[in-house]
Order: structure tokens, then C-alpha cells, then sequence
């Protein structure tokens, strides 16, 4: 059942990534290009998804779109993985100061809402994808510290890194070659999660209109401009919304997949242990 | 008629794509009020045998069988596992737990009575409908007083004394002891005919083993209710059953008495168990020139080989005063302790667990610090790791752990773990380091090719064998061992515990053996200690403390020792057991036996006694104070 939802999971990934780098660069109509002849047309051979109010092809506008997303998705969760792995196992491991620094730094993170720094930051340095990364990273890296804080505190006191200390091990050392190779699997799942909340975010974000400027658009910003002429043209919201759904429903298969191998490769562990 | 009886059962595993058979074809029967023990070695199959029994397999077995008759069904039987922490739930109150089965089990008698009564519904109108769905909450309500004192009975059967007390407390505030005495309570709340105890006193020290056993004969006695026993131990079986079956690789192989199994083995199997057995208990089994030192710390010359360079006279480790209060900050979890280890010295330290022996031995290690005292290598003074100790310090003090499955790291392989001390020593050239760990596997009875393996790999066994290969890496003088055995069956342990001894004859370690295994401790070492509480009762050489103990604890744990053969537990079998619930550690103001003491006196209640040196044995009781003994006394010129 999980290597089913896994396999599904990464070959629609696979698919939608492919379209995301190859219907843009084959595409004979350029996502920016305007064409007043062309405005709100159906879908037809020449413009599969049709065209949007200012003539632009839509097909192109969406996998565009995706690809933004994605690398908004991708990047954050490379970006939040490695900052909270970092802060999350000098936390866990060092205790006391550094453990009460680093969270209380991850509470005022979380504390502040999203959408108010992503607004100084896109007056800041404009409206361009490593401005959304940046907000999402800002408050994102805090669960991902947490968790790993969290394996780390548990392994901490086993005795495999009690015996790893008494071979002469540093500390970092210990972090680096006991600590975090324990705790990857739970990170990875966590990450594979957070990719499409990444995008969830940027959509949303897009949605209340401080997202990616124009002519630049993510998947959340054509959901957000389509949904003006829904009544006349649902074509325009929905195109990209489906394209969205799938995409967060890959990255979800190929995390429930991932989770519970976690789960089954620890239960089978024990298994072997009380067998 | 027989209470349990089976006939051909057999149990395949779906281990992906093949297929595993753990019990193979067994038969066996039980008759009411009868024990029987069911003995062999880890992964023959005893588990899955009563699992299979009761019903409780995991879905990717297969269960066959001709015939499975349990009298009355499953509801009349009972099991008590092993590990007590995980079959209590550790989020709900013991009184809970208990009264939630004695409730369950009223319910299905009163069900069966009501149904009788009431066999058609149909006429009846919504309102006596309503009332008769209340019923039975007004009644669960009215039954609390009920309910409570048979909680507090059932928990007095199984040997609890301030019952209502822990009704009221949650699983991880009481000891080991006191929760399998609870999950017993549980069992025995639904009036079971048969008990099916699994290892139900592996996890538990000697004297905590020796009085659950005791209270278990006794209720199987007065409930005239059937044991099947099973255990690897040959001790606990012969204490226990009067109908021995043995088990070997999923089928049972010989049946008898225990008389017949320990005097007549038949099989292979059975007679390698019994010798085993024998040889953990048997007396003055002690090698000479295996552990080279008696009292004062001297080595005698010749006995311990390739130690030329060192200075014979000086110990090499010594402790004096060390102390560590509890992270709870109630109680000493070590208490003023002094000790030393001569060059190739085995010395062992016995006692139960919380009494501070894995504490002492992780501030050895430099693995914990120190709350007081010092520790001196070779005359050296000795700080944590992490505060000063350097690396060549701590690559001369080595330990290996007790969980051979939690010691190892998973995700590395074997000879990745193996390499670790190897390079944090200096050893550059991965060629040299291959060599090397090549080289150690085989010392400690592995492969070379294992070391491309990962740790899931291996037996606990081998685990341990691995486990010592990264100690002896980092070329140590001395070992601390803590409780390397305890984890293992009876059979790998003696197989263990020779690597060591061969280990050290050919290396001249020193070793600092920790156990509450008495057997392990008097066939390993010459000399040793006794602990209680944080302190060392008593300590001198192990031949005087077996033949004459000295302080009362030690006497009770050495008569706590199962004797694995029949006519000596027989004798033992009814010899009354004075203390029957567990010794609690707290923080006393006196010393802290006092309360479990059959010769306590008026001052082991006010100052806690001196440890008094005497030539060969320190013992800290006031029994054996100038006062109590007198000058001139018999016993102290011993």
C-alpha cells in the first residue's frame, strides 16, 4: 500500500515536473505577451487552457505558474530543512541556553503573523520569488527545528552515542554521524509535508494580493486572477486550481507514502526485537 | 479433563517473501491446578507458542492446528508478559486499570444473567427501554465500593501492601517489581483457571524474582488455577514447575519432571541448557589466574601475562568518596563510594537495579560528572568527559553497554562503527584500519565479511560481541562491563562471559563488572562488591562472600539465588520469605536497609553506618561495629 502511494505520488510529481520545465521553453507564445485580438477565448487546439483577459495563453501562463510554485515549495523546504536541522540539533543536544535561545526565538517567529512581514519584505526588496521564500522561511524553520529537537533530546542519551563519546568523538562529530542520520527519515517526511504547504502559503498569500508581481505568475495569482471573471469564464480558475490540486496531491502521496515506511521500518524493528 | 489442550499447532511468519516457521507441530496439555514450565532458548518459539494460545499473533502469521482446546475459552485464561512498563497504560491511574477489568468481568457475568431474564424486548415501551439502558450505569455506580475493595484484595493477593495507595498512582512512580505484581493483579481479576506467564521476572533483580515466584506458587496454590511458565531460565523453571517441556527451534523436544530434565537430559539441546545451567551455579568455578588479584590491590606475579611495563603495586583505577545525587535531588543515586582495581583485575559490583550501579559506572567512564569524590587512573586525576578529560584518558577507560540493541547505531555499518575509534585514535590509512578491524572480529568470534553488515543483521548476541569489538579498538586498560549479559539468553551469556575472561587473559584488561546476576558476578571475579542504595555494603573476595556474608543484605540476596538444580530448589522452595514487598531507596536519615533489616537496631535508624575495614572484607553495618562485636572478636580476624 505505501510503495503504491509512494510510486503514484512520485511519477505524478515526475509528470507535472516535466510539463513545468518543458511547456514553457517549447511553448510558441511567451506567458507575458499580450494580445488584444486574442482576449477570453475558449479552449481550443492553438490555446488548450484558452486565453485570459489580456490575450495571454493560459496553458503557458499555467505550467509557468507551476513552475514558480514549485520552486517556491522546493526551495523553502531546502532552505527551512537545513536551517532547523541546524537549530534544532544544537538545541536538543547542547540544552540549557542554547535550547531556551533557539526557542524562544522559533515562539516570536511563529508568533508574528505571516502575512504582515511578507508585506514589509515585498515593499522591501519587491514582489520576486526569493522574497516569498524568505517570508515563508522566516516562520517556517521553527516545526522542522522542533521536530528535530525532539529526536535529537530522545537519541541524545542512548547508548550509542554514549559509546560514540567515549571512542573520542566531538560533539559535533556525534550531531553530525549519530544524531542526524537517526533523525533524517522523520525529517524528510516532515519536509516532504511541508512542500505543499509552502506552496499553500504562497497561494494564499498571492490570494490577498501581496504575492508575485505581474506579468510573473504563480499558480495561487492565476487561481486569484481567474476568480474575477469566474461567472463568464470558470475555465480561468479552474485550469490552475486543478494543476495546484494535483501537484499538492503528489507531494502529499509521496509524504504519507514516506511516513508510513517510517512507522513500519521502527515497527518492524521492534518486531524483531520481541520475536 | 484437561484444561488446555493442543494438538499439532503450528505458526508460519510471512516475513515478505519467505516464509519463517516458529513453533512447528506442537502438542501439549495442561491439567487444571498444574505448573508447568516451558523452558529454551530465545527464539524457539516459546513466545509465539503461548501468543498463539491466547490469540494474540499479529496479523502475518498463520496459525494451523488439529485441535486448540482452552476449557471454557479464552476468557478463562490470563497472560502476564514480560515487560510490565509496556503493558500498562503509562497515561492511566493503576486503580483504573485494575478496576476497568474486575468491571469488565462483573459485566459479562451480569450480561449472561440478564439475557437469561429477559429474552424478548419487543413488548416492552420506550420508557422501560431508557430505564433499562441507565441501569446498568446507575449500577456501575452503585457497585464503586464493590468494585474498589476487590481491587484493593486483588492487589493484596498479589503481594502489595499499601493497596490503596498505589490504586492511586501511575505506572512509572512504582518499581518494576511492584507493576508485574500489578499486571499479575489484573490477570487474576477475571478469575482465570490458567495463567500463562511469559519470562514474567526476566526484567527483574534476584530478590524482586525470588519473591514474585513465590507469591505466584502460593495463588496458584489457593486458586487451584493452572501456570504454564515459561522462561530461558533453568532456575526459575525448577523453582516453580512440576512438569518441565523443553523447547527447541519451534518444536517441544522432551518432556518430564524437572529431576528427569536435569539429571537424564536426552536431547542435545536439553543437555547443553542443563550444562549451562550448571555451570553459571557450580561452585568454585572460579579459574585461577583468570582474575589476578586479591585484596589489597597487589598482582601476583605470573598470573597475568604481557604486563611488564607497568608498576605491579599501584592500582589502576581507584574511587574514593565518589558521590552523585538523583536528578530528582531526593536521594544519593551514589553514596560516598571507594574502591580500587588492581592490574588484570576482575571486580565485580552486585546489586539491584536503582541502587547506582550504571551511575557509578558512567562517571568512571567520564559520561557523567561527578557530584563529589574523585577518580584516579593510574594515580592520575580523572575529570568528565567534556570537562578536561582528554582523548588518551578516555580511550583508556572503555565501557560496554547492557542493550546490545540500543548500543549500536543503525543507520552505520559494522565496520563503519568499528572505525570510528580507529580514526579518532590517528589511524589515517583506511587500508590499515580494514586490517585492523578484520582482525577483531575475529578475536571476538566474528566474521571479517560482517563488517559490511548493519547492526538489524545480527543476533543480540553478536550485537555484543560487536559492541566489545569498538571497546577493545580503542586498546583500553580497563573495561567497565555494565550488566553485559543481562540481555542475552542463558546459553550466548556463558558464551560472553568466556570471550571476556579469554579476552583478558590475553590483553591483561582490568575489568569492573557490574550484574545483578550473582552467578555471572561469582564466576567472573575474585573479587567484588555489594550495593545498596548508593553505597557499598559490603566488599571483599567473592569465594568469603559467598561462603559467609556478612551484611544482612547480602545474605538476602544471595539466598534470593534460584538453584537451577531440583533438589536444592526444593529445599528452597519453602524456606519462608521474610521480606516480602521490595526495599524502597528513599532518602533516610539512618541507614537505608533499616527498614527490611531482620537485625535493625536502635541506631541503624539515626546515622547511617561506617564502612569498617577489616583484612579482608569492608562491610558498612553497625552489626559490625567495635561497639556490637567487641574487641577482639572471632569474626574479624577472618
Amino acid at each position: 500500500m505505501r510503495r503504491k502511494m509512494f510510486l503514484t505520488g512520485c511519477v505524478l510529481l515526475a509528470v507535472l515536473m516535466t510539463l513545468a520545465v518543458l511547456v514553457p521553453a517549447f511553448s510558441p507564445y511567451s506567458y507575458s505577451e499580450q494580445n488584444a485580438g486574442l482576449r477570453n477565448l475558449n479552449p481550443s487546439l492553438s490555446h488548450w487552457f484558452g486565453t485570459d483577459r489580456f490575450g495571454r495563453d493560459l496553458f503557458t501562463r499555467v505550467w509557468c505558474g507551476a513552475r514558480l510554485s514549485l520552486c517556491i515549495g522546493l526551495g523553502s523546504a531546502a532552505i527551512c530543512g537545513t536551517l532547523g536541522m541546524a537549530f534544532g540539533a544544537v538545541a536538543g543536544y547542547f540544552g540549557g541556553l542554547a535550547d531556551c535561545l533557539v526557542m524562544r526565538a522559533a515562539d516570536v517567529a511563529d508568533a508574528i503573523p505571516s502575512l504582515l512581514y511578507v508585506v514589509l519584505l515585498t515593499l522591501a526588496l519587491g514582489a520576486n520569488v526569493q522574497t516569498m521564500i524568505l517570508g515563508i522561511c522566516i516562520s517556517g524553520w521553527s516545526g522542522t527545528a522542533r521536530m528535530v529537537r525532539g529526536e535529537v533530546m530522545r537519541l541524545r542519551t542512548s547508548e550509542f552515542v554514549q559509546a560514540a563519546r567515549l571512542t573520542g568523538a566531538s560533539s559535533w562529530r556525534v550531531i553530525w554521524y549519530h544524531l542526524l542520520p537517526n533523525a533524517m527519515g522523520a525529517l524528510i517526511v516532515s519536509l516532504t509535508f511541508f512542500v505543499p504547504k509552502a506552496i499553500f502559503t504562497e497561494t494564499f498569500l498571492s490570494f490577498a494580493g501581496v504575492g508575485i508581481a505581474a506579468p510573473a505568475a504563480s499558480l495561487g495569482a492565476l487561481v486569484w486572477e481567474g476568480r474575477r471573471q469566474l461567472r463568464l469564464y470558470p475555465g480561468q480558475m479552474l485550469y490552475p486550481a486543478f494543476v495546484l490540486c494535483l501537484l499538492v496531491v503528489a507531494l502529499h502521496l509521496i509524504g504519507a507514502g514516506l511516513e508510513e515506511g517510517d512507522i513500519e521500518s521502527i515497527e518492524s524493528r521492534e518486531f524483531e526485537r520481541t520475536i | 479433563m484437561s484444561l488446555l489442550k493442543v494438538e499439532n499447532l503450528s505458526v508460519q511468519f510471512d516475513a515478505g517473501d519467505k516464509v519463517v516457521n516458529a513453533v512447528d507441530a506442537v502438542s501439549l496439555s495442561v491439567e487444571p491446578g498444574e505448573i508447568i514450565g516451558l523452558i529454551g532458548r530465545s527464539g524457539s518459539g516459546k513466545s509465539t507458542l503461548t501468543r498463539a494460545v491466547m490469540g494474540l499473533l499479529p496479523s502475518n502469521a498463520n496459525v494451523m492446528y488439529d485441535r486448540l482446546e482452552l476449557d471454557g475459552g479464552v476468557k478463562n485464561a490470563a497472560m502476564v508478559f514480560q515487560d510490565p512498563l509496556t503493558y500498562l497504560n503509562p497515561s492511566l491511574k493503576i486503580g483504573w486499570q485494575l478496576k476497568e477489568t474486575i468491571r469488565r468481568h462483573l459485566e459479562n457475568k451480569e450480561d449472561k444473567e440478564s439475557k437469561e431474564g429477559i429474552e424478548d424486548g419487543s413488548g416492552e415501551n420506550c420508557w422501560a427501554r431508557a430505564v433499562r439502558k441507565v441501569q446498568p450505569l446507575l449500577a456501575r455506580w452503585k457497585d464503586r465500593a464493590e468494585v474498589d475493595e476487590m481491587a484493593a484484595d486483588l492487589l493484596e493477593t498479589a503481594g502489595i501492601r499499601r493497596a490503596a495507595d498505589v490504586l492511586d498512582k501511575y505506572p512509572f512512580e512504582l518499581s518494576g517489581g511492584q507493576r508485574q505484581r500489578i499486571v499479575l493483579a489484573i490477570a487474576l481479576a477475571c478469575r482465570p483457571k490458567l495463567l500463562i506467564a511469559d519470562e514474567p521476572t526476566t526484567a527483574l533483580d534476584a530478590t524482586v524474582q525470588r519473591q514474585i515466584l513465590t507469591r505466584l506458587r502460593r495463588i496458584a496454590k489457593e486458586m487451584d488455577m493452572a501456570v504454564l511458565l515459561v522462561s530461558h531460565d533453568f532456575g526459575v523453571i525448577v523453582s516453580m514447575a512440576e512438569r518441565v517441556l523443553v523447547m527447541h527451534e519451534g518444536k517441544i523436544v522432551e518432556s518430564g519432571t524437572p529431576w528427569q530434565i536435569y539429571e537424564e537430559p536426552r536431547e542435545e539441546c536439553t543437555k547443553r541448557l542443563v550444562e549451562h545451567a550448571r555451570a553459571m551455579s557450580a561452585a568454585g568455578k572460579i579459574e585461577k589466574g583468570k582474575c589476578g588479584i586479591g585484596m589489597s590491590g597487589i598482582v601476583r606475579e605470573g598470573e597475568v601475562k604481557g604486563h611488564v611495563t607497568q608498576k605491579c603495586s599501584m592500582d589502576v583505577l581507584r574511587v574514593e568518596h565518589l558521590s552523585k545525587v538523583h536528578a530528582d535531588r531526593k536521594s544519593f543515586g551514589v553514596d560516598d563510594v571507594s574502591f580500587a582495581i588492581g592490574a588484570g583485575e576482575c571486580f565485580g559490583l552486585a546489586g539491584e537495579s536503582g541502587c547506582g550501579k550504571t551511575t557509578l559506572a558512567r562517571m568512571i567512564c567520564g559520561l557523567a560528572t561527578p557530584g563529589g569524590g574523585e577518580i584516579y587512573y593510574r594515580g592520575e586525576r580523572l575529570a568528565s568527559i567534556g570537562q578536561g578529560r582528554d582523548r588518551e584518558q578516555i580511550r583508556q577507560i572503555q565501557m560496554v553497554f547492557q542493550d546490545p540493541y540500543a548500543s549500536l547505531n543503525p543507520c552505520h555499518t559494522v565496520g563503519w562503527t568499528l572505525a570510528e575509534p580507529l580514526i579518532l585514535n590517528g589511524e589515517t590509512s583506511c587500508k590499515t584500519r580494514e586490517v585492523l578491524i578484520a582482525k577483531m572480529l575475529e578475536t571476538v568470534g566474528l566474521a571479517a565479511e560482517d563488517a559490511k553488515k548493519y547492526p538489524f543483521e545480527f543476533s543480540g548476541g553478536q550485537r555484543q560481541r560487536i559492541a566489545i569489538a569498538r571497546a577493545l579498538l580503542s586498546e583500553p586498560q580497563i573495561l567497565v562491563l555494565d550488566e553485559p549479559v543481562s540481555a542475552l539468553d542463558t546459553t550466548t551469556q556463558s558464551q560472553i562471559l568466556e570471550l571476556f575472561s579469554r579476552v583478558q587473559k590475553e590483553r591483561g584488561l582490568s575489568y569492573l563488572f557490574i550484574s545483578h546476576d550473582l552467578q555471572a558476578v561469582r564466576r567472573m571475579c575474585r573479587r567484588m562488591g555489594v550495593m545498596y542504595a548508593g553505597r557499598i555494603v559490603e566488599l571483599g573476595n567473592t569465594k568469603d562472600i559467598y561462603n559467609e556474608p556478612w551484611h544482612p543484605y547480602t545474605k538476602m540476596l544471595l539466598q534470593s539465588v534460584l538453584p537451577s538444580n531440583p533438589r536444592k530448589a526444593r529445599r528452597n522452595r519453602d524456606v519462608l520469605w521474610a521480606c516480602e514487598e521490595e526495599a524502597g531507596q528513599g532518602w533516610t536519615k539512618g541507614c537505608p536497609f533499616a527498614g527490611h533489616c531482620g537485625y535493625v537496631m536502635e541506631c541503624c535508624r539515626k546515622t547511617k553506618p561506617p564502612t569498617r575495614r577489616f583484612p579482608n572484607r569492608e562491610v558498612a553495618c553497625f552489626l559490625y561495629s567495635e561497639k556490637h562485636m567487641g574487641k577482639g572478636n572471632a569474626r574479624a580476624q577472618v
